[in-house]
């Protein structure tokens, strides 16, 4: 556990995204010069149809506060098809997890073009505001 | 009408041994307790007389047939309408094929709730399970034979068969159009009443796998709950893995779930995990098109195909 979390006035949410390699926006998730940032990391995958919704779970259970989810535009996989099996996939694991009491704006699935890297940085912030509105994530958590 | 089913089904299960058409019957027999009716396995023809059927015959015999997988010899297996959707499930999945069975159908009344049992010594009245007040389906919708007169219908129905009448008074199906009551129910609290509430029952939960063990939606070879290879969870019985297993279940048998309920049935400390699979069920109603699982061998489930048109963003 590192300081940040253990000190809660100055809490900052911690953001994991789990983002498409094929839709260039990963190249380009932040500029570490930017001031006021939020703390966002990202895993890559080979496409988001490829996301096992037990990655989402495993990023709540190790203390993330929201989980993003990119992947290209429907018609625009780089595997035809991965993005339509991974939206139906990821409408059930959204309803599923609001219904066990992870509110919606915890878990983003946002399908952003290759030339949009701007887009992911906004959704990113947006992202961030949204979720320090609602404070830390408690369900899955591992507590040891 | 129990007595008749059951002198029907020893007269089939003779036939059946005798002609060595099936080496195994899987029916149930009568327990050590008036409420009690678990399932039976018979290979000999002297054990007939075993088979025993009535209001407590609650158990899903679709599960059993996984350990026939590999057997040569056919396996025979007595199914109500929820059962029956279990075995569409399994050939569905290609764990067994049709030549292997033979699925009898057997009419349905309804079955009794035995967790409302006050006194174990002598019978009394008990009202139904839930599920049977809330079943469309107390039809087989696959059967190779049928017993006591039941129609095998692949559709929602009314209670057919010589139980009909006793099924109608019971009041089976009458509350089909209200099965999701309680997951809205649960679904107009506000997060942090859901997060209490499902942390007290992720800490409740053993891990026994009960509910694993009894889907016949939940049919893969090797579970990664068995694995201890799987860096991304873990075997331990902690709260937070838990929640993780829950969840998992819940996803993998998503677009799969039959509604049979065995899973909340079986459950030692009394998770409500239907309400899981429900909320699951309703989206999918409600976002890609009502589906029930189990009804048709031919059409996919709803999570291996997709349509180009549909909302895109969550």
């Amino acid at each position: 556990m590192d300081f940040q979390s253990l000190d809660s006035s100055n809490w900052q949410p911690l953001l994991i995204g789990i983002i498409c390699e094929n839709s260039p926006s990963f190249a380009m998730p932040f500029n570490p010069t930017d001031e006021g940032y939020p703390n966002f990391r990202c895993i890559r995958v080979p496409c988001a149809g490829r996301t096992n919704p037990q990655y989402i779970l495993r990023a709540f259970q190790k203390g993330a506060d929201a989980v993003l989810i990119t992947g290209c535009p429907p018609g625009e996989c780089h595997y035809t098809s991965g993005n339509y099996f991974a939206r139906r996939r990821f409408k059930l694991m959204t309803e599923l997890l609001e219904f066990m009491g992870i509110e919606s704006e915890r878990l983003y699935v946002r399908w952003i073009k290759s030339t949009e890297g701007e887009k992911l940085r906004e959704t990113v912030n947006d992202m961030a505001k949204k979720v320090k509105r609602l404070g830390p994530n408690k369900l899955f958590k591992e507590e040891l | 009408m129990n007595q008749q089913l059951t002198t029907e089904m020893r007269q089939i299960a003779k036939r059946l041994l005798s002609s060595h058409t099936v080496g195994t019957i899987i029916g149930w027999e009568k327990g050590s307790r008036w409420y009690l009716t678990p399932p039976a396995f018979i290979t000999d023809e002297n054990e007939i007389d075993r088979l025993y059927y009535d209001q407590f015959a609650v158990n899903n015999l679709a599960i059993y047939l996984l350990d026939f997988r590999h057997s040569d010899k056919k396996v025979a297996v007595f199914v109500k309408g929820c059962d029956s959707r279990g075995i569409i499930r399994l050939i569905q999945d290609h764990q067994l094929k049709k030549e292997q069975l033979m699925v009898i159908g057997i009419p349905c009344a309804g079955m009794f709730d035995k967790t409302k049992v006050i006194d174990p010594k002598h019978p009394h009245e008990l009202p139904l399970l839930n599920k049977c007040l809330e079943c469309r389906y107390p039809n087989p919708v696959y059967a190779d034979e049928v017993l006591g007169e039941v129609s095998v219908l692949p559709e929602s129905s009314r209670p057919t068969g010589i139980s009909a009448r006793v099924a109608t008074a019971h009041l089976v199906g009458t509350r089909s159009d209200q099965r999701f009551e309680r997951v809205e129910k649960l679904d107009l609290l506000p997060s942090e009443e859901k997060v209490t509430l499902w942390r007290a029952y992720a800490e409740k939960c053993l891990r026994c796998y009960a509910c694993r063990n009894i889907c016949p939606a939940c049919n893969c070879e090797e579970c990664i709950f068995d694995s201890h290879k799987k860096p991304w969870t873990t075997k331990a019985a902690l709260p937070f893995a838990n929640g993780f297993f829950a969840v998992t279940r819940a996803m993998h048998t998503a677009g799969r779930c039959t509604e049979c309920g065995e899973c909340e049935r079986v459950c030692p400390v009394g998770i409500p995990l239907m309400s899981l699979n429900q909320r699951l069920i309703k989206t999918i109603n409600n976002s890609f098109g009502s589906y029930d699982a189990g009804l048709d061998l031919e059409l996919p489930p709803p999570l291996s195909q997709f349509q180009l048109a549909e909302k895109t963003e969550v």
